[in-house]
């Protein structure tokens, strides 16, 4: 998005690129191994505290980069926005809805086989964990489309 | 190619929002109830699961419907602003499902210490199962809820 909106931070394509594979994928392990691999007393290990603290921060990292801002300035705020603009991010909005409802679809069915198999499955505190990461990645997965749909405009990219 | 679309089922306009409304409520209610009440015997569980087979059955009936397929359309079979009316309906959905999933996950941080019900794990992935139905269903619904009663 070329629009300019007044944001906290705006990182070079190549960084934001980083950031949108980093975070996301590292926060859903970091919450899933902590669900897995649990310590004494079923509680979760600090090593994985310290690794969802680390991926928590990239993610928020990701979330006050301009692209993201520009995905969640509330309707009113459209005339910012060309039409080519809007289009492109609703377009993002629809793709990351399928992701999401997608995904729910997917959990339940490994729910549904995980029980059948007798395969692992977190508890209700992890299942928790796991939706929390989940609902981050989800907020910020217009945001991720729009990077990788971003073309790169100057040479240092 | 340009394509058309092709439903199985043109609901009215009232018809669409009166089983969006059954949609957005029986369900939640059926499987909420249900998973706060998992030992619920009587009429009021003949009650949780009659919301349910309705909010399920509403939902079909929707899924089929010439405005969920609209949402589901390929480019080709949409004109521009058809497009843009889908994908802001998706830019919607995908706002109300994240705020959702955001408020109850919030519940879940003082419900655990103060004592507030929890669902076990059973009541947990039915109330998943009907987060993903509607909101499999709710780029429909908000295409219903904005269209014009000219047509009718």
């Amino acid at each position: 998005m070329a629009t300019i909106v007044r944001v906290p931070a705006r990182f070079s394509l190549r960084t934001a690129k980083m950031l949108s594979i980093v975070a996301p994928f590292g926060l859903v392990l970091s919450m899933i191994g902590g669900a897995y691999f649990l310590g004494d007393a079923g509680r979760v290990l600090p090593l994985f505290h310290a690794l969802r603290l680390i991926f928590g921060l990239t993610c928020l990292a990701l979330f006050i980069d301009g692209r993201t801002q520009a995905t969640n300035v509330p309707e009113r705020f459209d005339p910012l926005f060309d039409e080519r603009e809007r289009a492109e991010r609703d377009r993002a909005f629809r793709n990351s809805h399928k992701l999401i409802t997608g995904s729910i679809f997917a959990l339940c069915a490994w729910v549904t086989v995980a029980r059948g198999w007798g395969l692992w499955l977190p508890d209700v505190r992890g299942a928790v964990d796991i939706a929390i990461g989940l609902a981050f990645i989800a907020m910020g997965l217009p945001a991720i489309i729009l990077i990788w749909r971003e073309r790169p405009v100057s040479d240092d990219e | 190619m340009d394509m058309t679309i092709n439903p199985p089922l043109r609901l009215k306009l009232r018809t669409a929002r009166i089983l969006s409304l059954l949609v957005l409520v029986a369900l939640p209610v059926g499987y909420l109830g249900g998973a706060v009440w998992p030992d619920a015997i009587g009429s009021l569980d003949i009650l949780f699961s009659a919301l349910r087979l309705i909010g399920l059955f509403a939902a079909v009936f929707l899924f089929v419907d010439i405005r969920n397929q609209r949402a589901n359309a390929p480019d080709t079979a949409l004109d521009e602003r058809e497009r843009a009316e889908r994908d802001s309906a998706y830019r919607a959905s995908h706002t109300a499902l994240v705020g959702t999933l955001f408020m109850a996950l919030i519940y879940t941080i003082p419900a655990k210490p103060l004592g507030w019900w929890f669902p076990d794990r059973e009541g947990a992935i039915d109330l998943l199962s009907a987060f993903a139905i509607a909101g499999l269903a709710l780029p429909g619904i908000i295409l219903a809820w904005r269209e014009r009663p000219d047509g009718e």
